[in-house]
């Protein structure tokens, strides 16, 4: 395919890269083939584009483990931009790759005070901390980023992530909270927050089940909130010790018949067994 | 000291206060016009010598038009045109006296030569009898107008007083003068009793009766082959038994002379035959001209002692032969003028010496093809070495007349022929084969609907003219030699022409645009068709046949020897050449032609003749196999109009049907005016849009034809008008107006008819307008047909129409989008364009529910005709005729011709010109401002892209 490809006009080239670096699962080295081409062949057609098409080239050699291409790339890019703060990151990056961890603190240290802005320098930072383990440092750096950049839904994400590895699961319930502000028809945030209520005790048992019948509303066959459902409404009537025919118990009732149906309707024999079994552990 | 030069800056000052004050427009005058002013074929001429630095001819044309030119270039000085009705008897002449006499002695005027004002006139209209007819007039050396007609004699000064009026039919007994001979103070009359068979002379001196006596007439006795020769004898000729009698005033009766006699004959004489005598024979010898045929001619002495006659010197020829003569002192020269179509030759006879004069021979050649000469004048006077010299104004056949000088050069020609149009036509010419696929290219984007494509296609036209511009001018530089005159014809992509067929039988081409002469061609057999109801017509058509299209005129032969029936002349309408494969020469007459169209273009000719027969031309051209033709004809004389259906029935044949006939009622009304509707006309819209939203259709039945007739009882004149469908004869409209007569033929376009009408009870010229409407639903909304019932609902409104109307027409533009104007012709020569919008009727109340009532633009009852609107501001056109219209290439334009004796040609913009850019439009601005904004644009888009990378990277 490539060759074919690269073989033909190089607008088709660029394109092609532009598709595949938008994917999700990105195939580097496709990407280096392809960049690597433009950037010998038609550097001088791209124009202005040629940097960003260099910077993949960083980026895809690094995934490669490439260090001469990026070095190479890098130098044409410092070249062209000598104070540029994003080749800095690139080589803050590349450093990263070599494993020199405390270099790359002190070089982002040095860019984050000339410039307090640059958000991919403080992000790098801070996958720097969290890569050597330092949690604590990570989760500082993050409440610092996201005093200055508040809407950075990713940003919440991540803190609450490493609060829940932390086990602090207030601070992790109130980034999942504002997450939920932010969007609050997303119903991963309240099954998240959900579970997160249910982890943390009986007193927040009210609102973990408020949160699961959110998600049930915005998402009906969702499997996880399902058996959170059953879950926290089996934990409320343990708590309470109140008969049988409380609308908890309904409650549970219907979550279980739904899921069922939902695991009926998805063929899956050994699955619908497993789900028996499980009902019946719960109803024990 | 001071004070004068206070004065001096004073007077600068006042200097530079005066500066050039122009008429507004006046830079448009001639740009998009031309006018071409015209004489008529001469009658009269004469040379006028008051002017020595700028010497000039007076000329009189057969058309009742006095004009004088200069002698150096044939340009027009002034020009009076008379009445046509009364045309011009005599015109006379001597030293800065000008005199004409109109209408059988009845109008006498004198004129100043040198501005053409009249000086004075002398009508004496209704003292005299309708029998009158004008014989003869003098102006003497006295400074007296002598005027003969048959029964009075009348001496006028030059200061436009009736000195003495002789009524002859009283003092004579019923005799009726025919001929007069004046020599200073004296005067010969000879008058001829029918009753007694005896001519009567009479002998006067300052109009008193001196002598007078009988002579006894011979049996073949005819007033108009008879001279008096030298104040003292007849000389009479018999056509019938080719004899001469010959009578002195003493004598009682004739003596006669054979032809032998005189050793000429024994020959029959034919038509032409007839004697003659020049005004200065009288004066100075006995002597006439006896022209035996056009070929053969004499100049013949009268012997007073004996009464014989002789031969002075014969002339003969094998082509045409003219005599004329002229006087220097006592030199009287005879010019013998004989052409061979190719060549002129001149040769001067001395009448005293009896000899020719072999230094004033010339001959010059023709470069052209005019005919015979008919006409000359010649002018003798003493060169600087007392010698003889001479101009010669020749007049010949095709309405041209020349100055022929000694030195053998022919300085000018005017070309009168175009002052007697038969019939004239637009027609489109491309010149090149790349010009063809440019105008067929510019013709489909004007087609086409979509707007983006037709823009494309414009653009493409003109991207196609410019690399021919280009090619042309590269081979201009290359190849000179091919660069000719024909660069007018190579530079003008789509050609309008303007076809002239005139009476003489001449055909012009001429360049609309510019009213350059393209081609022109002879044909003396060639008349119009004569209708009934308008004059003389031809048919003229372009038909595109392949590879090149054909200009063919179809016109009535005039001499039955060259052709009995049509003539046919095919022609390239780029070069005037004559097509080959043509016939000259149809054998039947046309009473009915139709155009057949193949995609949109004439191809080909339907002629009906009159035993309903349909002929095609080309025959060559091979029909459809369903073809169906519907024809009508009118016939003024039995007030008939009859449609007729032809099919083919699959071979060549028609198979005639007649369909309807309508009937005029004979003894109540006379056909005079109808019009037929342009069924090519484009219509834009439909229909008309109330002021209350509502919709009211066009009735736009393509097939309608306006007859109007009027009534044959003198002292009821009725106007009938009838509106008529040609296809189904279904009669679709009649109205009558009392105590009307019309004159101006009808205008049909669109949905609505025009007429004019002479109110004779108002004493006023009355405009009248008629729209058809089929009503508030659409009944023939996909395809026509005249057999539909239709109920038409005719809307009317007359207008006062302040002027005398001689003819109209309604411009018509390429899509019919523009609006139209109707163009009013009137007798002053001046065209007014008149917005229709102005003369529409009014909208009835029940058709629009609007509470307010429909706006009318115009709510006088009179036609607001303000100056303004006159589109040839003073370029008038006398005797106008006719106004052609034709679509221009833009849509706002169209070509206006208009004719008469002159040729106006305008382009009017009913709209303004909103599809054009201004005169003044700044181009080199434009450009400029566009270039300027190109270079910022480009020089920015990088300098935004740099700016943008750097932004992002640092």
């Amino acid at each position: 395919m490539s060759k074919e490809l690269l073989s033909s006009d190089w607008r088709l080239v660029y394109e092609e890269l532009q598709v595949e670096q938008k994917k999700l699962r990105k195939n580097y080295s496709t990407i280096l083939l392809l960049a690597n081409h433009l950037v010998t062949h038609n550097s001088r057609a791209l124009g202005q584009n040629v940097w960003e098409v260099y910077e993949s080239i960083v980026l895809a050699s690094l995934d490669c483990s490439d260090y001469e291409i990026t070095t190479s790339a890098l130098s044409k890019l410092s070249a062209r931009f000598p104070k540029s703060t994003r080749v800095l990151v690139l080589k803050g990056i590349l450093l990263e790759a070599k494993g020199h961890s405390d270099e790359v603190l002190e070089l982002y240290q040095e860019i984050k005070r000339n410039e307090p802005l640059n958000r991919e320098c403080r992000k790098r930072k801070i996958t720097v901390h969290k890569s050597k383990g330092q949690n604590k440092m990570a989760i500082q750096e993050l409440c610092e980023y996201l005093s200055l950049f508040i809407g950075d839904t990713e940003a919440w994400l991540e803190l609450c992530d490493l609060y829940i590895i932390e086990l602090d699961l207030y601070n992790a319930g109130f980034c999942i909270e504002e997450l939920i502000l932010s969007n609050p028809l997303s119903y991963l945030n309240h099954l998240k927050y959900a579970e997160i209520c249910y982890t943390k005790g009986e007193e927040y048992w009210d609102s973990a089940a408020k949160h699961y019948t959110k998600v049930l509303t915005l998402k009906p066959d969702s499997i996880r909130a399902l058996f959170g459902v059953i879950l926290t409404f089996y934990a409320i009537m343990k708590m309470s010790r109140q008969n049988l025919q409380s609308k908890e118990k309904r409650m549970v009732d219907w979550a279980k018949c739904k899921l069922k149906v939902l695991y009926r309707n998805s063929g899956n024999e050994t699955g619908c067994r497993m789900l028996e079994n499980t009902i019946q552990y719960f109803d024990k | 000291m001071e004070l004068s030069v206070l004065r001096y800056h004073t007077l600068c000052f006042i200097i530079f206060l005066f500066t050039g004050v122009w008429a507004l427009y006046e830079e448009d005058i001639g740009k998009f016009d031309w006018h071409i002013r015209s004489i008529g074929p001469m009658k009269f001429s004469f040379f006028d010598q008051t002017h020595h630095t700028n010497r000039r001819v007076i000329i009189s044309s057969e058309l009742s038009v006095l004009a004088s030119v200069t002698l150096r270039s044939g340009d027009l000085v002034w020009r009076r045109s008379l009445e046509e009705y009364r045309p011009i008897d005599t015109v006379l002449y001597r030293e800065s006296t000008l005199i004409t006499v109109s209408d059988n002695g009845k109008v006498v005027r004198r004129w100043d030569p040198e501005s053409g004002h009249l000086q004075w006139e002398m009508s004496s209209e209704g003292e005299y009898e309708t029998n009158e007819s004008y014989i003869n007039a003098y102006l003497n050396e006295t400074n007296k107008i002598i005027l003969l007609t048959s029964t009075k004699l009348k001496y006028y000064s030059v200061g436009g007083h009736l000195l003495i009026h002789k009524d002859l039919n009283m003092e004579m007994d019923g005799a009726v003068a025919f001929k007069m001979s004046v020599l200073k103070s004296s005067i010969i009359l000879l008058l001829y009793n029918s009753n007694s068979k005896s001519v009567n002379w009479v002998s006067m001196l300052n109009s008193k009766v001196q002598e007078n006596g009988i002579i006894q007439a011979f049996d073949n006795f005819r007033e108009e082959h008879c001279l008096l020769v030298g104040m003292r004898s007849i000389v009479c000729l018999d056509k019938q038994t080719a004899k001469f009698y010959v009578a002195t005033l003493e004598q009682s009766e004739f003596i006669v002379y054979t032809l032998i006699d005189l050793h000429i004959g024994p020959i029959d004489l034919t038509e032409e035959s007839c004697i003659q005598i020049s005004d200065h024979f009288s004066k100075v010898t006995p002597r006439f001209y006896f022209i035996l045929s056009a070929n053969r001619q004499f100049i013949l002495e009268l012997e007073f002692s004996d009464n014989s006659i002789r031969i002075v010197q014969s002339f003969s020829s094998d082509n045409s032969l003219l005599l004329f003569d002229d006087i220097l002192e006592n030199n009287i020269i005879v010019f013998s003028l004989t052409s061979d179509f190719t060549n002129l030759s001149v040769r001067c006879y001395d009448l005293y010496n009896e000899a020719y004069i072999d230094s004033l021979e010339i001959t010059l050649a023709m470069n052209r093809f005019s005919g015979s000469p008919v006409r000359a004048v010649p002018y003798l006077f003493y060169k600087k070495g007392q010698s003889i010299g001479y101009r010669i104004i020749v007049s010949f056949q095709d309405g041209s007349f020349s100055l022929i000088q000694q030195t053998g050069r022919i300085s000018w020609t005017r070309d009168e022929a175009l002052s007697d149009i038969v019939s004239a036509k637009f027609i489109t010419l491309s010149t090149t084969e790349e010009n063809t696929i440019y105008s067929s290219v510019l013709l489909d984007s004007a087609t086409s609907t979509n707007p983006v494509e037709g823009f494309y296609r414009m653009i493409y036209s003109q991207a196609i003219y410019v690399r021919d511009r280009i090619l042309h001018i590269k081979q201009i530089i290359l190849e000179p030699s091919i660069y000719n005159e024909t660069l007018h014809e190579a530079i003008q992509p789509v050609q309008s022409a303007a076809i002239f067929v005139t009476r003489l039988g001449k055909v012009y081409c001429i360049d609309s645009k510019s009213g350059l002469f393209l081609w022109n061609l002879y044909l003396p057999h060639l008349t119009g068709y004569l209708s009934s109801i308008y004059e003389d017509t031809c048919i003229i058509k372009l038909i595109n046949t392949s590879p090149e299209s054909a200009l063919v005129i179809l016109g009535h032969s005039n001499s039955p020897d060259y052709c009995n029936g049509t003539v046919s002349i095919v022609v390239n309408p780029l070069t005037g050449e004559y097509m080959p494969n043509y016939p000259s020469c149809l054998s039947y007459n046309i009473s009915q032609s139709v155009q057949l169209e193949e995609d949109g273009k004439v191809v080909a000719i339907a002629l009906l003749d009159s035993d309903n027969t349909i002929h095609i031309f080309p025959d060559t051209y091979s029909l459809q196999p369903d073809t169906r033709l519907f024809m009508y004809t009118a016939d003024a004389q039995t007030g008939e109009i009859t449609g007729h259906h032809f099919s083919t029935n699959g071979d060549d044949t028609f198979k005639h049907v007649p369909t309807w006939s309508f009937i005029l009622p004979r003894l109540r009304e006379e056909l005079v005016l109808f019009s037929v509707k342009n069924s090519a006309e484009s219509i834009y819209a439909n229909a008309r849009v109330l002021s209350d939203r509502s919709v009211l259709y066009k009735y736009l039945n393509p097939h309608l034809t306006v007859l109007i007739t009027e009534s044959r009882n003198e002292r009821k004149p009725c106007v009938y008008l009838y509106v008529l469908d040609g296809v189904s004869g279904r009669l679709i409209h009649q109205l009558y107006h009392s105590n009307a007569r019309s004159t101006v033929p009808p205008i049909l376009a669109e949905n609505w008819i025009a007429y004019q009408i002479i109110n004779l009870k108002e004493k006023r010229q009355e405009f009248i307008m008629l729209e058809m409407y089929e009503g508030k639903t659409v009944n023939n909304a996909s395809t026509w047909t005249s057999f539909a019932n239709i109920n038409v609902l005719v809307l009317s409104r007359s207008f006062i129409l302040p002027g005398d109307l001689y003819t109209m027409t309604v411009t018509s533009t390429n899509r019919g989008i523009t609006p139209k104007d109707i163009i009013l012709g009137f007798g002053n020569g001046q065209l007014f364009s008149l917005p229709k919008s102005f003369v529409e009727p009014k909208i009835p109340h029940e058709l629009s529910k609007s509470p307010s009532p429909e706006p009318a633009k115009s709510p006088t009852p009179k036609i607001p005709l303000s100056y303004q609107r006159v589109i040839n501001y003073n370029k008038s056109i006398d005797r106008l005729r006719e106004i052609l219209v034709a679509p221009a290439e833009l849509e706002s334009t169209c070509s206006v011709l208009a004719y008469g004796i002159d040729i106006f040609h305008t382009q009017s913009s009913p709209s303004k010109s909103f599809d054009k850019l201004a005169e003044d439009f700044g181009y080199t601005l434009i450009i400029g401002v566009l270039a300027v904004f190109l270079v910022f644009s480009l020089v920015g888009s990088s300098i935004s892209v740099y700016r943008k990378t750097n932004q992002n990277w640092c």
